[in-house]
């Protein structure tokens, strides 16, 4: 009897099938796990950027001296604005204080900006960090405290004084993909040391 | 027969086709010919690549977020550093917490704290904190407290005799005046005897009083005296100076405790402002002379006999010499503002003069007198006087009669008769506020991370090289503490002291008997490690701990230390367990050059005999000091006059 070795046209069709059916059930897999790995990824970078940010933002703010916070808005209005000096020690008995600096929110680029010695001719500007939304989140331009905050139309980046106290809000956003957004919202409030 | 055949051979031939075609299947199956193998490497590659890319970037993430997390947990541990730091100078401790070379563990990780003196009695502590991979480095300028005496009440520096007919206690001026008090306080006491005082029940409620006790002490005896006819009465707490008693002889009351201090107390010396002198004033007109508020320094500030001044508040005077004539007066207007009057060379108080407050204030009023006058101070007998007498270098007179109502401190206090003193607790409560530090300032020096050694990098013990066991809990780990300790000097004798360690001179100690470090027991092995770690610096005194007593050792041991300190040196000639003099020779010389002043010690101490001395000089000529030359002649066993003309010629 001659030998039967190979395929059929037939089987080799059917495997052909099923390798595909397998490849595509594969790649929708891994492609959902990327997705999802990118999106988490892309939520835990952006976690992280803000809380960078804001305790960059706390540090800077905790060695200033109250009556150099500017400006000085009680609760309930907050500032997107803050200008402050920062000890930079005691010097024949007497504190020295560094140069000017300012935090804001910059909404044309939508970003963190710290300035250093702001509008002098030598002004040393770096931006903290991008992405910030134009209203905290949950806050709609209505007039109204739509997240019940107790500001009304706070924007992304804010700053309420209470005595000693600043409040400091922060809210992220970062566009993945045409669908998907993250946003990101922290909060935390420092006493002012000096 | 042939059918059977044909049947046999047919199913032979079956067989044989089955067989063949067995042998065929099996030949397809074991041809194992295909690509599935490799499919499969592949496929394993390709999900083991996947595996480690997300692996790296999830350890990636973990990495950051550890390190966020190390970071700010650093700040915190440097801020814990910080405020053990600051209670620690609240207790009177120097600050100072730990050090790089032995941190205070706290939790997984650690700090300590360094302390830079900046003078005018401000500080910096700089508080390093670390754990995990973070470390911060946060500063805080403080002013220490300042030592207000104001809170010792009655005090002198020297015994205190207090005659008889005399009364010592105290109110609380916030509550009122003295004389309201005491009404209240006879009202209760006589309501809770039943009306036997007053003579019928009060209104009062029998409230038990919340009575202030007076404070009288000194740095030596106490010694209180009373009759029947004039009791003296205490109502407060008596303490007498360190190895000293509070006396009491004939019908003495004392109603608070009798106490011996366990340490000196020190009397800051009067820090006179600086002002711009003025003129003299000699004021003899009847009417009363005003001096308006402000600042003034007056030479001399004389009253005649019954004339007035006033001192208007709130001001600050200082007088170089205070002279109140007979039946004159100074009167001190608190009303807007308290006054503060400094004499720096003389106060005389003629008879029936006074020193009056506008206000029963005590807080208002504070006369300190700086240096020693060249005369006692004699205060004024008329009165009341509402005010804060400070006269740490001063002999202060009271009359007989004399009443005062705050508190008196002078290096001596005679008490020319009974006398009324009543302290004022609000003078204790404000004392003991202004000796608590003050935070000036507050500043992030550094938040870092050290990823030495690793993906997640070493444990902060790991990183300072230092067993985490062997750490000192923060409160153990002040460089100030305070000690209660027992212990054998010099001489062998039996001694003991209380009191903050920096205050402590640990070269004294030769064994400790008992010691306890902010009221912890010391075992006795740590015990010894602290006076071994004192005299590790001194080779001289370790000998002493060590109980090495045969000079020969002693000197293979001192020769084998050298070179040795001008200190330890010294130590060696005045040991009371003194070495040979050949020994303490070799020893010297071993040590050459010596220094002008441990020569000066081996001619005056009778460490060295004549001829070792003389062998000693001539080895350091020419070049003696001219105090040597003179001990020379002066030593218990002075050299002869040839050897003296000896060392002169070699010079």
């Amino acid at each position: 009897m001659h030998s039967r070795s190979g395929l059929s046209l037939i089987e080799l069709m059917i495997v052909i099938a099923l390798l595909a059916i397998v490849s595509v059930k594969a790649g929708m897999v891994m492609n959902s796990a990327g997705e999802s790995q990118s999106r988490n990824s892309a939520a835990i970078d952006l976690e992280d950027q803000s809380r960078r940010v804001l305790d960059r933002i706390a540090y800077a703010v905790m060695g200033s001296d109250r009556d150099t916070l500017f400006p000085d808005p009680e609760s309930p209005t907050f500032t997107t604005v803050l200008s402050y000096a920062v000890s930079l020690g005691v010097e024949d008995g007497e504190i020295v204080w560094d140069d000017p600096e300012e935090i804001a929110l910059s909404p044309a680029s939508a970003q963190v900006v710290w300035r250093k010695k702001p509008d002098a001719p030598d002004e040393r500007r770096v931006a903290w960090c991008n992405l910030v939304r134009p209203f905290l989140e949950g806050e709609l331009p209505n007039g109204l405290d739509d997240n019940g905050n107790g500001l009304i139309d706070e924007q992304g980046l804010s700053f309420v004084l209470e005595r000693n106290a600043v409040t400091i809000r922060m809210s992220l956003e970062d566009q993945i993909d045409s669908e998907n957004t993250l946003i990101q919202t922290v909060e935390t409030t420092v006493t002012i040391r000096n | 027969m042939n059918e059977n055949t044909i049947d046999s051979q047919q199913s032979q031939s079956d067989m044989q086709a089955l067989r063949s075609l067995g042998r065929d299947k099996h030949s397809l199956s074991g041809s194992r010919s295909g690509g599935v193998l490799v499919l499969a490497l592949i496929a394993v590659v390709v999900a083991a690549s996947l595996s480690v890319a997300f692996l790296q970037l999830s350890t990636s993430v973990t990495r950051r977020q550890v390190q966020s997390q190390d970071d700010k947990a650093s700040f915190y541990m440097a801020e814990a550093g910080l405020a053990e730091a600051f209670c620690g100078m609240m207790q009177g401790k120097t600050g100072e917490v730990g050090s790089e070379e032995s941190p205070a563990a706290y939790g997984d990780g650690l700090f300590w704290v360094e302390v830079v003196d900046l003078g005018d009695n401000l500080v910096r502590l700089d508080s390093t904190g670390m754990i995990g991979s973070g470390s911060a480095v946060l500063s805080l300028v403080a002013e220490r407290g300042t030592t207000n005496v104001a809170s010792l009440g009655v005090y002198s520096e020297q015994a205190m005799a207090i005659p008889p007919g005399s009364q010592l206690d105290a109110f609380d001026s916030r509550l009122g005046s003295y004389a309201t008090q005491e009404a209240n306080l006879l009202a209760i006491v006589d309501d809770l005897l039943g009306g036997l005082l007053l003579g019928g029940g009060s209104a009062q409620e029998a409230e038990t009083p919340d009575v202030p006790d007076a404070r009288v002490g000194s740095s030596a005896g106490v010694s209180i005296t009373g009759t029947d006819a004039l009791p003296t009465v205490i109502r407060g707490n008596v303490v007498a100076g360190p190895n000293e008693t509070v006396e009491q002889n004939g019908d003495v009351s004392i109603s608070g405790s009798i106490e011996t201090a366990s340490g000196t107390t020190t009397l800051p010396v009067v820090v006179v402002p600086t002002l711009a002198q003025s003129r003299s004033i000699l004021h003899e007109a009847r009417t009363p002379l005003l001096i308006q508020s402000g600042s003034a320094h007056v030479p001399t500030l004389q009253a005649a006999n019954g004339t007035q001044i006033v001192l208007e508040g709130p001001s600050t005077v200082v007088i170089d010499r205070l002279l109140l004539g007979t039946s004159s007066s100074l009167t001190l207007d608190t009303t807007e503002g308290p006054v503060e009057l400094y004499v720096t060379q003389e106060l005389t108080a003629g008879s029936d003069s006074s020193i009056i407050t506008s206000t029963q204030d005590p807080t208002a009023f504070s006369l300190q007198i700086a240096g020693t006058p060249a005369t006692p101070v004699q205060l004024p007998s008329g009165g009341p006087i509402f005010g804060f007498i400070y006269a740490p270098e001063a002999k202060l007179i009271l009359p007989s009669g004399m009443e005062l109502h705050g508190g008196i401190i002078g290096d001596e206090l005679e008490f020319l008769g009974p006398v009324s003193l009543h302290f004022d607790q609000y003078l204790a409560d404000m004392s003991e506020l202004s000796s608590l530090p003050s935070y000036i300032n507050w500043r992030l020096v550094e938040i870092s991370q050290d990823l030495k050694g690793g993906v997640l990098g070493l444990s902060p013990f790991e990183r300072l090289g230092v067993a985490q066991g062997a750490l000192r809990s923060p409160s153990q780990s002040h460089a100030d503490q305070w000690i209660d300790i027992e212990y054998l000097d010099g001489a062998s004798a039996l001694q003991s002291f209380s009191g903050m360690e920096s205050a402590f001179d640990w070269n004294q100690v030769k064994e400790t008997k008992e010691l306890e470090r902010d009221g912890a027991q010391v075992p006795k092995n740590s015990r010894d490690d602290l006076l071994l770690k004192s005299a590790l610096d001194d080779p001289v005194r370790l000998l002493e701990v060590n109980g090495v007593t045969a000079s020969a050792e002693k000197r293979a041991a001192l020769i084998a230390s050298s070179p040795l300190s001008r200190v330890s040196l010294s130590r060696m000639m005045e040991s009371d367990n003194p070495m040979d003099s050949p020994d303490v020779l070799a020893v010297l010389n071993a040590n050459a050059p010596l220094e002008q002043e441990v020569i000066y010690t081996a001619t005056t101490s009778g460490a060295l005999n004549s001829t070792d001395l003389l062998t000693l000089l001539l080895g350091n000529s020419p070049g003696l000091g001219g105090p040597i030359l003179t001990a020379l002649s002066g030593r218990g066993t002075p050299l002869s006059i040839g050897q003296i003309a000896t060392v002169l010629l070699a010079q």
